[in-house]
């Protein structure tokens, strides 16, 4: 693609390497698992440098470790796949063949196949040995993303249950699924946009712990840290209980019978096992989130933290990631001695000093209507906005893809392309970044899920703009009339609609 | 044309001997012919001009030239069409609505029917001889009956249980509902099982208590015992151990007290609260050991689950007729009875979108893979926010399903549009067999009355419908209708 500037040269200086690897079958995700498994580091004392810790621990890592001559079927810690085990099942093969692979975990790779298993990345490498009843994608001339991440977002699942209520053919997947989206916060889930299946759909459930901090709402401070100042007070009386114990048997237990509800998720806030999430925007709400997420020691995302560059030391110093949307756009107040307001550049700040980004537009929704270019119909140029300001390229295609997994603590599972994880892709027709670039097909779970060529909406558009490019090889949907039985391959003749009127 | 009748007629009086044979020996049978100038049986070739021998309301011999007795009737359509009655497969006409949710499968929509108070006539008028009442409700609202719509009161009831309806329109809550359904169905299976495996057990070691006991009076009087002599066990009867001689060996502390067989069920009643970690659910309990002079009475089932019982255990054919709005409830309903592959299923294709919007076309192909049974409203749809037409009637059955039609909804002008919705789909490339077969024998098949109804063969009922000319031409009105032989609506009485 001539389009295609490619992204940061710094990663071609992994590319003989990892081809090399990849060529001799013993791929691993070195690279992801070493920074995912970075020990979290206490967040008050943290450098900026160290600070980007994993938000989540809970999660088991798929295996790190190199694989033998064939690469190990990694199989996360999954409730669904060991039902599925129950019923001996076809393996399910898929691959894509051709293009430019975009592992951003690694580097890029050119003139491989990625060959997925039963929804998870088998196998990276040049001259792989495909099955025969695989299902191949030849995505030549395109480039393989993994499937962005967007960490909220709405109108794609069924609200309080997804796996039950999702209408996986909505027209909304399908617009998420053009957008690149595979993977999204939605309500309390994670859950990915598995169009046309109801099967591996929630990733995780409850990711993130939603705290009222305002700053207009002292009070409501107030009450939340005597909560948690209660509830460390617990956990420092059954520490000491269960040292106790240990020589008398007649210790009494700490009551913990009014921890529930709240304090339920607070506790697990405190013993880092959830992440906090707050909304701040201003430098004196970030500060005082830091402030909070320093005195307890918090693992914490703060929201459209569009102040966040005034401050961005402090937010790196304390560890906190960042959802920011680059284009918002707030007028700074000169009557203010500091510096305040929004900047274009504040992901390339907050980025330069360390802190884990993931990007958001300013709309949650995708629609059809309304103005066009702020919602998630056009995640990814949500990103080139902070290109624009200054973030480089591949940090900014982290911040919708690994990076955002790692906000929502997914990342074992999506965000990079990895042996082992879920066969999410969002294959282009250019650069993720360029405003021009559409995406072709959509991947999930190794199942093609949206197929630009298909679509009753945008099967019109053509590659670049090009209205004299030819129109798609299998007319679809199908009208009425047309032999959809017909060989696929075979140019199915545009069938003229009959009328009503028309009768024989 | 009537040359060929009279010669016929006169051929046939020849030969009445022979056609009148088993009247002779089984009593009376009545005899009623229709000439008509076309017959379509729908289960083969169409017969121009045709002929139908019925004799006691059942379809005798179908034909072009056929030999009948003397005293038939003989009813004289020979500027008419007939067809099979039409069947409706799905309908609530003129019954109450109202609200219930959850598992209610002893509800028989047949008991909500009261004849007198629905105008059937509406549907005479239309050409359906047979309707499906379905029991109202979201979640699993109890079982459909046929009836027809015509006739004698003592014929009217076909068939109480044609299906279990099942609504998954909202899959968010009916899913969890036909889950947990399904988990009770097994947890009552259980419960029979576990009682049995007890009392199988109880029987056991009561025998070998008898045994034991046997030898020892054995041993004391050197002779052996007739066989005879077993005792019978009523439950008064059992305490036959005598006092003195040793007592039959407890079989565990919780069941001491079980002596007879009233009192083995009850304990088993107590414990079968909990599930055994092996049931053998395909078994039926009832039919245990029927040597033993004790009948092992099993613990009674949630009759509301009884319908989902039976499929579990392969019992009946009742199908599960699951209604859908969107083709994800498709899935959603699949995925639930992923574990039930074997389950007899209809699937109901209606629409939630206005505009006749529908996206089934997204599961047609594993539909028909399938070779699912379906019900649909007879509509050429609109994809899914664009003006692209498709017919998914015909689509489907190229894919290998079998689609029976039903009324869009339940209103008598409805009704009468329904041949006309017929026409349409043919014109949109559905086949017109299919049509046809879609508004009978399908749907026949659909309420399971396929051996009886929906196609004009040998020994099926005499159920037809009559019309003025093609029966998918608009302009031609119904003329007559039979039900079992009779003629029980005819246009010409109701000027």
């Amino acid at each position: 693609m001539t389009r295609c500037p490619g992204t940061a040269g710094r990663m071609f200086r992994f590319l003989a390497l990892l081809t090399a690897i990849v060529a001799a079958g013993s791929i691993s995700p070195a690279v992801a698992a070493a920074e995912a498994n970075a020990a979290p580091a206490p967040a008050a004392s943290a450098l900026a440098a160290d600070a980007r810790i994993d938000p989540v621990q809970e999660p088991p890592k798929p295996d790190a470790k190199p694989a033998e001559s064939k690469p190990a079927d990694a199989k996360p810690a999954d409730k669904k796949d060991e039902k599925k085990e129950e019923e001996p099942k076809k393996d399910r093969f898929f691959a894509v063949k051709g293009g430019v692979v975009h592992t951003v975990s690694g580097g890029d790779l050119r003139n491989v196949t990625v060959l997925c298993k039963n929804g998870k990345i088998h196998a990276i490498g040049a001259g792989l040995e495909v099955p025969k009843d695989a299902e191949i994608l030849d995505a030549a001339g395109h480039h393989i993303y993994p499937g962005l991440v967007a960490v909220r977002g709405t109108g794609f699942h069924a609200g309080s249950n997804p796996d039950d209520g999702t209408d996986v053919f909505s027209l909304n997947m399908t617009l998420g699924l053009a957008a690149g989206i595979t993977t999204v916060l939605s309500g309390d889930a994670v859950a990915k946009m598995t169009f046309g299946s109801v099967e591996d759909m929630v990733v995780r459930k409850e990711p993130l712990v939603s705290l009222n901090y305002a700053t207009r709402s002292p009070e409501q401070r107030r009450k939340l840290r005597q909560s948690f100042d209660k509830l460390l007070e617990h956990i420092r009386k059954t520490e000491a209980y269960e040292q106790e114990v240990k020589t008398n048997k007649s210790a009494e237990k700490p009551d913990d019978k009014w921890i529930k509800g709240e304090n339920e998720k607070y506790l697990k806030l405190l013993k880092r096992e959830a992440v906090a999430e707050i909304a701040a925007d201003t430098a004196h709400d970030l500060h005082e989130a830091c402030d909070l997420a320093g005195r307890y020691n918090l693992r914490m995302v703060v929201r459209s933290a569009y102040e966040g560059w005034t401050i961005a030391p402090e937010l790196a110093r304390a560890g906190v990631s960042a959802v920011v949307t680059p284009r918002t756009r707030v007028d700074a107040d000169e009557l203010r001695s500091r510096a305040n307001g929004s900047s274009i550049e504040n992901a390339a700040i907050l980025y330069n000093h360390g802190v884990r980004l993931a990007i958001l537009p300013p709309g949650l929704s995708v629609s059809t209507w309304g103005v066009v270019g702020e919602d998630l119909t056009h995640f990814n140029m949500e990103a080139a906005f902070a290109v624009r300001g200054g973030l480089p390229q591949d940090a900014a295609i982290r911040a919708m893809t690994l990076d955002a997994a790692k906000v929502l603590g997914v990342d074992h599972r999506v965000g990079s392309i990895d042996v082992g994880k879920d066969a999410d892709f969002c294959i282009v027709d250019g650069d993720l970044l360029h405003y021009m670039t559409l995406t072709r097909w959509a991947v999930v779970n190794g199942r093609i899920a949206f197929d630009r060529e298909k679509d009753t909406l945008l099967s019109h558009i053509r590659p670049g703009g090009d209205v004299n490019a030819p129109a798609p090889n299998d007319y679809w949907p199908r009208r009425l009339g047309a032999d959809w039985t017909a060989e696929p391959g075979v140019p199915a003749t545009p069938a003229k609609p009959e009328t009503r009127a028309s009768a024989p | 044309m009537r040359n060929f009748f009279r010669l016929s007629i006169t051929a046939v009086t020849t030969l009445l001997a022979a056609a009148s044979a088993p009247a002779q020996t089984g009593g009376e049978e009545k005899f009623v012919v229709v000439k008509a100038a076309k017959v379509i049986t729908v289960s083969g070739e169409e017969l121009s001009p045709g002929m139908i021998v019925i004799a006691d309301g059942k379809i005798r011999l179908v034909g072009q030239n056929l030999e009948y007795p003397d005293g038939a009737t003989v009813i004289d359509a020979r500027r008419e069409t007939v067809m099979p009655g039409m069947i409706h497969p799905r309908t609530r006409f003129q019954l109450p609505a109202f609200n219930r949710g959850g598992v209610h499968g002893d509800i028989k929509a047949g008991d909500e029917v009261v004849p007198s108070q629905v105008e059937f006539e509406e549907f005479l008028q239309a050409g359906f001889t047979s309707v499906c009442y379905y029991p109202f409700g979201s979640g699993i609202a109890g079982v459909s009956s046929v009836m027809r719509t015509g006739g004698p009161e003592t014929l009217r009831k076909l068939k109480d249980a044609a299906y279990l309806r099942v609504d998954m329109t909202n899959p968010g809550q009916d899913k969890a509902t036909l889950r947990n359904a399904l988990k009770k169905a097994q947890e009552e299976i259980d419960k029979v099982a576990k009682a049995k495996e007890e009392w199988d057990k109880k029987q056991k070691e009561k025998a070998e208590a008898e045994k034991k006991k046997q030898e020892e009076q054995q041993k004391k009087e050197g002779e052996a015992p007739k066989p005879g002599d077993k005792p019978q066990p009523k439950p008064e009867d059992k305490p036959q151990p005598k006092p003195e001689d040793k007592p039959p060996p407890k079989p565990k502390a919780d069941a001491s007290g079980a002596t007879g067989a009233g009192d083995a069920t009850a304990s088993a009643a107590d414990t079968g609260a909990v599930p055994p970690p092996e049931p053998k659910p395909g078994e039926p309990p009832k039919e245990g050991e029927k040597k033993d002079p004790e009948q092992f009475v099993p613990p009674t089932m949630d009759a509301k689950h009884q319908p989902l019982i039976d499929l579990i255990q392969g019992k009946t054919d009742v199908p599960l007729f699951i209604e859908l709005d969107q083709a994800a409830d498709y899935l959603h309903a699949e995925d639930v009875l992923k574990p039930h592959k074997q389950f007899p299923r209809t699937y109901m294709l209606g629409q939630r979108l206005p505009f006749r919007e529908s996206d089934y076309d997204y599961t047609v192909k594993e539909l028909g893979e399938k070779k699912t049974r379906i019900v649909m409203p007879p509509a050429v749809f609109y994809l899914p926010f664009s003006v692209e037409q498709v017919n998914l009637v015909a689509d489907l059955t190229k894919a290998g399903c079998e689609v029976a039609l039903a009324p869009w909804f339940d209103a008598p002008l409805e009704f009468a549009r329904f041949r006309d919705r017929l026409a349409d789909l043919v014109r949109a490339g559905l086949d017109r067999k299919d049509a046809i077969k879609g508004a009978t024998l399908y749907a026949a098949n659909a309420v399971g009355m396929g051996s009886r109804l929906g196609s004009i063969e040998k020994d099926k009922d005499a159920d037809l419908a009559f019309f003025a000319g093609d029966p998918l031409n608009p302009l031609s009105k119904v003329s007559r209708v039979m039900i079992a032989g009779e003629i029980v609506w005819n246009a010409e009485e109701k000027k």
